[in-house]
């Protein structure tokens, strides 16, 4: 558990929200992003969160809350920008939604110790293998233009990814499983 | 236990490549596992990982002061000009600032300090009360005050070397690391600067006597003066907020933000004349008047080549006319090629174009691919006859058309007809999100049409045809002036200032 958590909310809320704000915001962001589909979307929503917080912020009265209560914001923003974005044809249905949203709040301690062991499964990851990783989710990365240069069709190079993000998964995983064992 | 088919379903869903097929099973399978539910959750923290981890544009922080009454306040106000006058006495501070690779270099820079580089002339460190004369290599402490003398400088620089601040003369800055933070303090002088993007959890605040700003986005500009400090945002967002008080707001892009003696924020839109060339990828004026190359203004080298130009002067403006009359050979016919332009997933094509003749047939005013059923990318026309259609009639003609195709499927819209009258001439915009998967066009800074969802797998690479498709089939009746692409969407003020123009 981080010191930030056993804190009351300082008396100067907008340095204690800053503070919660980018301790928190990685797994925020992971929350939304199991959400929402793309990058920008994802920015779209973590931008109104950001702002609703701030807004909001002083009705907080425990910072130990202020990730299940940045949830519930970021819940009701994903359930927003989905009715916005209702014909594209990645966004899932709102039941899904709420249900994926519910049970993510739920993790949030999992989504920070994930979170926190991805540094050092993306250090081990294969130079090769990092950087092609990095370099597809660069913004603005052509996925058309690094498959080629790879010499491997979009179809192929998508299936790297997906190996390369299940590699980072099953780490995480044994490194989770370690430290519970430790 | 997963299947791999399932886990494919998610990991598709992730990569944004899920046929309308799949959809179904996609979502039959996140309504029923709990399993799946978590797994998309565990793959979607790895993606918005590898995606912060991968955020890496190059850093730049540019700070700049004034070091006091009688040194010119003007050379401020040509930065900032518009709703905010500087008074006397200030430190003004200008920071371009874009996020860059956050992991890599945030492993380079976990646990290391500052350190002096590049003093030139007289440096002091004024550390716990005691001042002393400082040099090159010298590491800093957090709470170590530089302070430069008239006419010296010095850098501040952080290990990996990524992030640096390089003082001006007079200036005095407090460098605080807490809790792996970098807290600035600019007490006086001039400062400029690169900076990283910061580890999540770190942040880089600076501040002044009037406000701090906290970077939330990517690229920002902050200047302060004694009684005032503003922001200037130029792409991604900053938070500003008085000292000491609890009120802030959020600075979007493109906008400015001041906060005074008093704890008074004020936000204004930047002057649309300082943003509306922030973003140009390529912009060819057309104002050679001559010869078969069109220069590129932006600074970007990428001119384009003319073939069969066709120069004509038209209200003191130069510009290039494509419809010659009675040409049918396509070797004589002209056409604007640009280099290969690998346009971001965002942008804007905005252009002047006069209508010779009215006229149904179709005829083309930018292109990045053949104009056939099946090819991958985007054109916009004036008129189009799809194969197979009735001929257009002149009930139909001048109207704008504009498709993109991902080599399979099209998504086309048109307007109505005769939204280009001849003879004049006509701002035209097209903004294209392939993300959001939507597109709109203006035509003298007014929508025309919007269409979402466009497809989103179309080609954005290769070069652009202007005035005709690249085989110089289905010519513009018409001419064109002042072409500029950007690698963002423009908004309603940059076009309204291009629209004066």
């Amino acid at each position: 558990m981080e010191a930030t958590d056993h804190m009351p909310v300082p008396q100067d809320p907008h340095e204690g929200f800053l503070r919660l704000w980018t301790h928190h915001e990685p797994e925020l962001r992971a929350f939304v992003r199991a959400c929402v589909p793309g990058a920008a979307q994802v920015d779209e929503v973590m931008q109104e969160v950001s702002l609703v917080a701030w807004r909001k912020f002083p009705a907080l009265t425990e910072s130990a809350q202020f990730p299940r209560w940045a949830c519930l914001i970021a819940r009701y923003e994903i359930l927003m920008s989905r009715r916005a974005h209702a014909r594209d044809r990645l966004v899932l249905d709102e039941d899904i939604l709420e249900k994926l949203a519910e049970e993510g709040a739920e993790e949030m301690p999992l989504r920070r110790q994930q979170l926190d062991a991805l540094d050092d499964c993306i250090a081990k990851l294969p130079r090769e293998r990092r950087d092609l990783a990095l370099a597809a989710y660069a913004p603005g990365a052509s996925m058309k233009e690094l498959a080629s240069q790879l010499g491997r069709t979009e179809g192929s190079f998508y299936q790297l990814l997906a190996r390369i993000r299940q590699e980072l998964l099953r780490c995480v995983q044994r490194a989770l499983a370690q430290e519970a064992h430790a | 236990m997963m299947t791999q088919g399932e886990l494919d379903l998610l990991h598709g869903w992730l990569h944004g490549t899920t046929p309308d097929e799949d959809r179904p099973r996609l979502q039959s399978l996140l309504r029923e596992s709990a399993e799946a539910r978590s797994m998309l959750r565990a793959l979607g923290t790895v993606d918005a990982k590898l995606q912060e981890c991968a955020a890496a544009d190059p850093a730049t922080l540019r700070l700049m002061a004034m070091p006091g009454a009688q040194s010119s306040p003007s050379s401020v106000r040509s930065i900032f000009r518009g709703p905010f006058q500087w008074r006397a006495l200030a430190a003004a501070v200008a920071v371009h600032l874009a996020i860059a690779g956050a992991w890599l270099w945030q492993a380079r820079e976990r646990g290391g300090g500052a350190h002096l580089a590049e003093v030139r002339g007289a440096v002091e460190i004024v550390r716990d009360g005691k001042t002393f004369a400082s040099g090159e290599g010298m590491r800093l402490r957090s709470g170590d005050e530089v302070r430069t003398g008239a006419g010296a400088s010095a850098q501040v620089k952080w290990e990996g070397g990524t992030t640096w601040m390089r003082l001006g003369a007079d200036a005095a800055l407090r460098v605080t690391t807490a809790g792996g933070g970098k807290d600035l303090f600019l007490q006086r002088g001039a400062l400029e600067a690169q900076v990283a993007r910061q580890p999540p959890g770190r942040p880089m605040i600076v501040r002044t006597d009037q406000g701090r700003i906290e970077v939330l986005g990517t690229r920002f500009t902050v200047s302060a003066a004694e009684k005032k400090m503003s922001v200037s945002v130029t792409s991604g967002r900053v938070l500003l907020a008085p000292v000491n008080q609890s009120a802030g707001s959020v600075i979007e892009a493109f906008h400015i933000g001041a906060v005074d003696a008093g704890g008074k924020i004020a936000v204004a839109r930047l002057p649309a004349a300082e943003t509306v060339d922030a973003g140009l990828l390529a912009h060819w004026p057309l104002s050679e008047a001559q010869g078969a190359i069109a220069r590129d203004a932006s600074g970007h080298g990428r001119d384009a080549t003319i073939s069969n130009p066709d120069w004509i002067r038209d209200a003191g403006f130069a510009a290039l006319a494509f419809s010659r009359e009675g040409v049918s050979s396509t070797d004589k016919r002209s056409v604007l090629g640009t280099p290969a332009l690998n346009l971001p997933t965002a942008f804007t094509i905005a252009l002047w174009v006069r209508c010779d003749s009215r006229s149904p047939r179709s005829q083309v005013v930018f292109t990045n691919a053949p104009i056939t059923e099946k090819a991958s990318g985007f054109s916009l026309l004036i008129n189009y006859n799809e194969p197979g259609a009735p001929a257009l009639t002149s009930a139909d003609e001048q109207a704008l058309y504009f498709r993109a195709g991902d080599g399979q499927r099209n998504s086309q819209v048109t307007s109505s007809p005769r939204v280009l009258a001849t003879g004049r001439w006509h701002l035209l915009v097209v903004r294209v999100d392939q993300t959001a998967g939507r597109m709109d066009l203006l035509v003298g800074g007014r929508a025309v049409f919007t269409q979402s969802p466009i497809t989103r797998e179309f080609n954005r690479d290769g070069p652009l045809w202007f005035g005709a498709a690249g085989n110089a089939t289905l010519p513009l009746a018409g001419t064109l002036r002042d072409i500029r692409i950007y690698e963002r969407l423009l908004d309603a003020d940059d076009i309204a200032h291009l629209a004066r123009q």
